[in-house]
């Protein structure tokens, strides 16, 4: 199936579901890139792993992005019958309280790999049986990959 | 597939013993963790009823520190992470900065790039066959394996970068230095010799009727749940799902080359160990077409001697000797990345534990986590 194909199946079911234009000057890959609300990104997922002719089976992996004024969790699938590869992403603009819906329970592979965003960015995924830091200390301050990330000094520093 | 999903995770340090039977703490300083990793396990008499994997132990902030870096020097990085397969993590690194630049790598540069990421699936297959060995009990393919084949990849690589764990050897553009004289043809007769001390393998181990009782129909994986874990690599193979970045979402020079993707049927420790031993096998093929084809020419693609990566994101992945090894890289125009975000397979395939020691013997602890594979540098990032 074709990048246009993927889309027109998505977007008969999902008619909020857009592509993300490309800026000219802004280089980007072959992959379809997908901006999803977050209030339809479970159903979507599950529709986009469900569905007979995507099968999308493998979430590669989940990271998320600072962009000052609001975050974006990026979600990257693989289709491994259809060798096709979709970027989801989720625009979360509350800096104060970033939620976004887990998806644990469509691939167990973003167990781990959602933490990993709570830990490094605190962006939290309402719907995880174990939203803890993983990389961190628990009593850690902050989430470091944030821009506005201030270090506190050390005794190296 | 169905995921079980449980409400609550068990608590990686309780603060009381569990109601039925007994808690205990493997590591994070154990022979058979690999590094310093830490499981938190509870048990019923003999059987595992949770288990926690507790990580962060080697965490060193690679992807902030990427976030202060130039493009060049964030190789030196990555070599840090998956430290038993630095010239697969420069080459991924490579190709996520190559897309961005769009620059065209000259045919040598990508043949040694190819000869070398599969010497380095090699050497590090055999560090698994080494001490996955060890944890069951055979301590003498530790000494072959780990001890003379590795060795021998190690003296290839120092010849030809001078390093023998961190390389920074394939930089952007192309490879740091040509082959040295007569290096192909070392090459070209370890690859010949290796054939046969896989042989020696097999008779040492894998059909060794001791190892085969500690891993057959241990710690079975089935295909869906593998995939849904997002499991890759042997470990995915292992469970009968063909899946090799190398051949279906080919980069470099790979669709040139004939080889075949092994797979497994039923996924327990056993064979995702022999994975590895089918899989040294066709690297050596892939490695002597490569000898056949490669030609003198360049080593690096034409490129200014400062340059400026234009804005754009990109995800550059290949097949590392632990599955699917990643870099997804935004870059808004200057000299260092936005985000860089790193897609570490041991990361993605310890997670699986959790599932896949439930119901298990103690014993059988060590072989399922010695046969998943995973580096703790990789692991913490």
């Amino acid at each position: 199936m074709t990048s246009a194909e993927i889309l027109s199946a998505v977007q008969a079911k999902f008619p909020e579901v857009v592509e993300i234009p490309q800026d000219a000057g802004y280089k980007r890959g072959s992959e379809l890139y997908l901006q999803v609300p977050p209030g339809k990104l479970v159903d979507l997922c599950l529709f986009l792993k469900s569905d007979s002719r995507l099968n999308f089976d493998f979430l590669s992996f989940v990271t998320s992005v600072d962009l000052k004024d609001y975050f974006d969790v990026v979600y990257y699938l693989v289709s491994t019958s259809i060798k096709a590869k979709v970027v989801i992403k989720v625009r979360v603009s509350d800096r104060a309280n970033p939620e976004v819906p887990s998806v644990v329970s469509v691939w167990p592979a973003a167990d781990w790999q959602e933490r990993e965003v709570f830990d490094l960015m605190g962006i939290k995924f309402p719907g995880h049986y174990n939203m803890r830091r993983i990389l961190l200390p628990e009593d850690w301050e902050g989430h470091p990959l944030r821009k506005d990330y201030v270090p506190k000094p050390d005794r190296y520093d | 597939m169905e995921t079980s999903i449980p409400s609550q995770a068990p608590e990686v340090f309780p603060k009381e013993a569990p109601p039925k039977g007994m808690f205990i703490s493997l590591g994070p300083q154990h022979p058979s963790t690999h590094g310093v990793l830490r499981v938190a396990i509870t048990v019923d008499g003999e059987l595992v009823t949770s288990a926690q994997p507790d990580i962060g132990y080697l965490h060193r902030a690679t992807e902030k520190l990427a976030e202060k870096r130039t493009y060049p020097q964030i190789i030196v990085l990555t070599d840090r992470l998956d430290y038993l397969a630095s010239m697969s993590n420069n080459w991924a690194f490579c190709l996520a900065v190559e897309k961005l630049l769009g620059v065209q790598i000259p045919e040598r540069a990508d043949l040694l790039r190819i000869i070398i990421a599969e010497l380095q699936r090699i050497a590090s297959h055999c560090v698994l066959i080494g001490t996955f060995g060890i944890d069951i009990g055979a301590f003498t393919p530790f000494l072959l394996a780990f001890g003379r084949e590795r060795e021998r990849v190690l003296d290839l690589f120092e010849e030809i970068c001078g390093a023998r764990i961190t390389y920074n050897y394939i930089r952007i553009g192309g490879v740091m230095a040509d082959a040295p004289d007569g290096w192909l043809e070392k090459v070209r007769v370890f690859a010949k010799e290796m054939y046969g001390h896989v042989d020696e393998y097999d008779t040492l181990l894998t059909y060794n009727p001791i190892f085969m009782d500690r891993t057959k129909n241990i710690g079975m994986i089935p295909p869906d749940m593998a995939i849904a874990w997002g499991l890759t690599g042997p470990n995915l193979r292992a469970s009968g799902f063909k899946y090799d970045v190398r051949r279906d979402d080919p980069y470099g020079l790979y669709p040139r080359f004939q080889f075949d993707v092994p797979v497994g049927k039923i996924g327990d420790c056993w064979e995702r160990y022999w994975m590895r031993i089918l899989e040294i096998r066709q690297s050596l093929r892939i490695v002597e077409q490569a000898l056949d084809m490669i030609k003198p020419g360049d080593t690096m693609a034409k490129m200014p001697k400062f340059y400026r990566v234009p804005p754009g994101e990109s995800y550059g992945h290949l097949e590392g000797p632990r599955g699917d090894h990643g870099y997804y890289l935004i870059s808004d125009g200057s000299p260092s990345p936005y985000r860089m975000h790193i897609r570490g397979p041991s990361f993605i395939n310890l997670q699986i534990l959790q599932e896949a020691l439930k119901g298990w013997k103690v014993a059988d602890v060590i072989a399922i986590l010695g046969s998943i594979d995973i580096v703790l540098g990789d692991v913490d990032r």
